[in-house]
């Protein structure tokens, strides 16, 4: 069995062909970070024009890259929430349009669920696991006692992970996207060096707050000289960094000891941060798995497999689902 | 059989022809409320009228200017066909598309089309060329015709709301276009937006 997924749900146009195997035979991704970079950060309208532009280049390069041709695809998985509506729309509307053409069935696939299941496409996973998804887009701690059961404990209250690193980033000057980078800048500096509070939401122990974060950077960033700045930049990366990753850290520790859990199964783009992974290694002691190579940030092979598996649970759907910028995650096995 | 797709209005419109004469036409009410069934109305319409897909072998589809989102999802949709069959896609404006519906006695007009809440595009158009198009917001609309700057007779389109001005209101359009673009693959499948992003941008920074 062939299928085909498509992620259009935020900046990066992907696509990708698997089979029920989890053999991953193509998977291609167009970033437009380049884009976006220029009005440092993501512009809807750019984005949405952008997938249009690039959605057809990137799944005939899918097909190609896996030697097949559009009547051999069995099974036909697209991204259609949570997400940029704009940028939604243009895959769901490619993907429903090839469904049509085709005479193909077709799965509407929820973008965390994509990056939930990710690591499980090249590792074998064990139940009850913890999710833990940590991108530009989302933070969040989801409890899998078992395939297809979803419960979602813990989430940031506002700015997500990421996007507070970009955040950070444009403080001091650090381009978009600023993750990487400040990964690299934090590995030359001290962690220590700096004190930022941890933030903590009143009553909800599970929940993380980052937008405190800022305000504290503003508020050691007006006592530096620029001079001071340049000087004290990879402490100053390695101290915010410490900081958000060890808020997160803190808060699975918390979850755990209320969920009990097999393993940590990290995705995301942050989950290509080490640090991170190392922090979270170290202070929990049950594995933490992370995904493959190209599957940690956005991608279409994630949401071929999620679309797979939700479509042998419940079959397919009618080409009227919608898009949604904001979707709930819905079980698909009965607990 | 041909199907025309126009997603980029208010108002969805897609039309089934043989040997060039409208056989059946489907309407819906709204772009917002349907924007995420384009293509199930579409496989449900070809289904109550007993047209397999099968049997069509072109595709029109209008590439804008008109609502961004609209824009894209026609395009899309274009795009998938044109990747999965050897349909050839025919890509028609906005503007002519509109123009089909005004009298081609009259060998001068202007057509506005709206591709916001607040803006849209004027085009002066002499017969069936386009002799320039202008961003104007809906506002300066009224203050054009009341100046008398607006030389020839408007028609905006006929699910337009109302604006405070004279004009004829236009669509329904029952023929195939005969100005239009022809591609065979999905690359050369565009929009015409009108307003660059970093006009967008420039715009949205300025406050305006």
């Amino acid at each position: 069995m062939f299928i085909v997924g498509i992620e259009t749900s935020c900046d990066d146009t992907a696509a990708s062909i698997i089979n029920e195997k989890k053999e991953v035979m193509a998977s291609i991704l167009s970033s437009q970070t380049s884009f976006h970079a220029k009005y440092g950060g993501i512009v809807p309208e750019i984005a949405s024009r952008k997938h249009l532009e690039l959605i057809s280049h990137v799944c005939q390069e899918a097909l190609q890259t896996s030697c097949l041709r559009w009547t051999d695809i069995d099974l036909i998985c697209v991204t259609k929430g949570p997400g940029l509506v704009g940028s939604l729309l243009v895959g769901v509307e490619y993907a429903k349009a090839l469904s049509l053409a085709l005479n193909t069935p077709i799965k509407g696939v929820h973008h965390i669920e994509g990056h939930l299941l990710s690591p499980s496409l090249t590792q074998t996973i064990t139940y009850p696991y913890m999710g833990l998804i940590v991108s530009g887009g989302h933070t969040e701690f989801v409890h899998v006692p078992k395939a297809g059961i979803y419960q979602i404990v813990g989430s940031t209250v506002d700015d997500a992970c990421g996007e507070s690193l970009d955040k950070f980033g444009k403080s001091i000057g650090i381009p978009y996207p600023a993750g990487p980078i400040i990964e690299q800048y934090a590995a030359r500096g001290e962690d220590t060096k700096f004190s930022f509070p941890l933030p903590s939401v009143r009553h909800r122990p599970y929940d993380m707050s980052f937008s405190g974060l800022k305000t504290a950077v503003l508020h050691v960033l007006q006592k530096l000289s620029p001079n001071e700045l340049e000087n004290e930049i990879w402490s100053l990366c390695a101290s915010y960094q410490r900081a958000l990753f060890y808020h997160i850290t803190t808060t699975a520790q918390k979850i755990l000891a209320s969920y009990p859990s097999t393993m940590v199964l990290l995705s995301g783009g942050v989950s290509a941060n080490q640090t991170l992974f190392s922090m979270l290694q170290l202070s929990i002691d049950i594995p933490v798995l992370k995904p493959g190579k190209g599957l940690s940030t956005d991608n279409a092979a994630m949401i071929a497999w999620a679309g797979y598996l939700r479509y042998m649970a419940e079959g397919s759907d009618s080409l009227n689902f919608e898009v949604q910028s904001s979707l709930e995650l819905e079980s698909y096995a009965v607990e | 059989m041909e199907i025309l797709l126009q997603t980029v209005l208010s108002t969805i419109e897609m039309a089934v022809f043989q040997n060039s004469q409208l056989v059946s036409k489907l309407q819906s009410p709204s772009l917002q409320k349907s924007n995420n069934t384009v293509v199930y109305d579409l496989q449900k319409w070809l289904q109550n009228i007993g047209l397999p897909f099968s049997h069509i072998h072109r595709f029109w589809v209008v590439n804008g200017p008109g609502y961004y989102t609209g824009i894209r999802i026609g395009l899309a949709i274009a795009k998938a066909f044109s990747d999965t069959t050897t349909i050839p896609i025919r890509l028609v404006t906005t503007f002519h598309w509109l123009r089909l519906g005004i009298p081609s006695s009259m060998e001068r007009c202007c057509i506005f089309i709206p591709s916001s809440k607040k803006e849209g595009y004027l085009a002066y158009m002499h017969q069936f060329s386009v002799e320039s198009v202008q961003c104007i917001e809906k506002e300066q609309m009224g203050t054009k015709v009341e100046n008398g700057t607006l030389q020839e007779p408007l028609f905006v389109p006929c699910d337009m709301p109302d604006l405070p001005l004279s004009y004829t209101k236009v669509g329904d359009i029952s023929t195939l276009p005969f100005v239009y673009k022809e591609v065979f693959v999905s690359n050369d499948i565009e929009p015409e937006y009108i307003k660059s992003v970093d006009d967008l941008f420039h715009q949205k920074k300025e406050g305006h």
